[in-house]
């Protein structure tokens, strides 16, 4: 069997046609799996498993130091140590806060009583679907949760080397953007072709340079009088646009109706498939 | 009786009325029977999350006994009361002197927790 490579989906901002991509490519695609590690706002199931709800679901935890009253002192060093206020000390009982605690675990080390123990609390789920021919997994952060990154390394112990693998990631430059990249052979960007988008787009090239990841940019909604905008910036800066889904109300439309437009129009499944192989080329020669 | 005020800046009775109880700059502590008034800087405003614990934290170091805001967020809220302090509700008043004379008139209402608990 040819030797597959996994993608990495990114966009500066949401809203700029990653789902798009990401969706349609896996579709188009054989023996494939299809990774939505937007936690915070995953939409790909809309288009590949609208159930995705009532199906297999497994939780991702994580530690909330609890104090055990019997043997605290109220020497107040977790209080004291907490850099999230997470901890109160009032009338010589230690409060809780488990929305703001980050557990760090370091409330529970620097006890001299033994008097702290952890208990889990979800942070969030992951949701799996399989399609005949994609394999389907969504990372979820719950509601006031924050710490997305768990999520997307539990949600990366799920990667089958054996497909073809793409992960939607999570937008922007953060910590969960390149907990979702790494580790990925190559990376798109997809990008709007307006100074917004070329904005954007300047932000996450400087931390895929950083990180030191192979990518390439695709451009959503391209139109001809406006590509010029990233095609000249990308030119100067010798970075391949392997990619122009054109501006079209058809592709609109599908969208808004959850309709993958691979589905729908003629030509694009070989599109994407080729698009695929020259990526995979590309990061096998790397 | 401590009373406690959010207040934008070290001062006296004339100066204003934070509008965040957990950002606040400072905290005014009225002592009721003397009328003396003390400043406390609000340390907890510079921590990266949960500034509303760490100001109740630090209204219940200093001893306080009342504690007045716009608004208290649910875990400020749960976090003085755990303490025993009262909290209540301003509305109107702009400066210090205000507060404290409407305290003294009985015109403070008991706040409830909550986003938006300040009706
Ligand atoms: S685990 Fe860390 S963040 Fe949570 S309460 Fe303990 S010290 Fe604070
Ligand atoms: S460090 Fe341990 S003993 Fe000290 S106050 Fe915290 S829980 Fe109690």
């Amino acid at each position: 069997m040819a030797e597959e490579i996994s993608l990495s989906i990114l966009s500066g901002k949401g809203g700029t046609g990653k789902t798009t991509l990401a969706v349609n490519l896996a579709l188009a695609l054989e023996n494939v799996q299809l990774l939505d590690a937007d936690v915070e706002e995953p939409n790909d199931y809309l288009f590949i498993s609208p159930e995705i709800e009532s199906k297999e679901t497994e939780s991702v935890m994580r530690l909330i130091p609890e104090v055990n009253d019997d043997k605290c002192t109220a020497c107040r060093k977790c209080v004291d140590f907490c850099e999230y206020n997470a901890l109160a000390m009032m009338l010589d009982n230690v409060l809780v806060f488990e929305e703001v605690c980050h557990s760090c675990g370091g409330c529970k080390i620097v006890c001299p009583e033994d008097a702290i123990t952890e208990k889990e609390k979800e942070l969030g789920k992951l949701r799996h679907d399989s399609l005949s021919n994609l394999d389907f997994w969504q990372g979820e952060l719950n509601t006031k949760e924050e710490k997305a990154v768990p999520v997307i390394e539990k949600l990366k112990t799920k990667i089958d080397r054996d497909k073809k693998v793409i992960i939607d990631s999570p937008p922007g430059t953060t910590c969960p953007t390149i907990e979702a990249i790494t580790d990925t052979d190559f990376t798109i960007v997809v990008t709007e072709p307006s100074p917004f988008g070329l904005h954007d787009l300047k932000m996450v090239i400087e931390m895929l340079n950083e990180i030191e990841q192979p990518f390439a940019v695709v451009i959503n909604r391209a139109e001809a009088d406006s590509d010029y905008l990233i095609e000249d910036y990308c030119q100067e800066e010798g970075i391949k646009i392997i990619l122009k889904i054109p501006f079209s109300r058809k592709i609109a439309e599908l969208y808004s109706e959850g309709i993958p437009f691979v589905d729908k129009l003629e030509g694009w499944d070989e599109k994407l498939q080729q698009l695929y192989q020259e990526i995979r080329e590309e990061a096998l020669k790397q | 009786m401590k009373l406690v005020i959010p207040a934008v800046a070290e001062g006296n009775m004339e100066t204003e009325v934070h509008d965040n109880f957990g950002r606040a700059t400072f905290f005014a502590f009225i002592d009721t029977e003397t009328e003396e008034i003390d400043f406390v800087e609000n340390t907890a405003a510079k921590k990266s999350s949960g500034a509303g614990v760490g100001a109740a934290q630090l209204c219940a170091d200093n001893e306080a006994d009342i504690v007045t805001a716009y608004h208290f967020g649910p875990k400020a809220f749960k976090a003085l009361t755990a303490a025993g302090i009262e909290v209540l509700d301003l509305n109107e008043q702009k400066l210090i002197k205000e507060v404290y004379s409407d305290y003294k008139a009985g015109k403070l209402a008991e706040a409830e927790a909550g986003p938006g608990g300040h009706h």
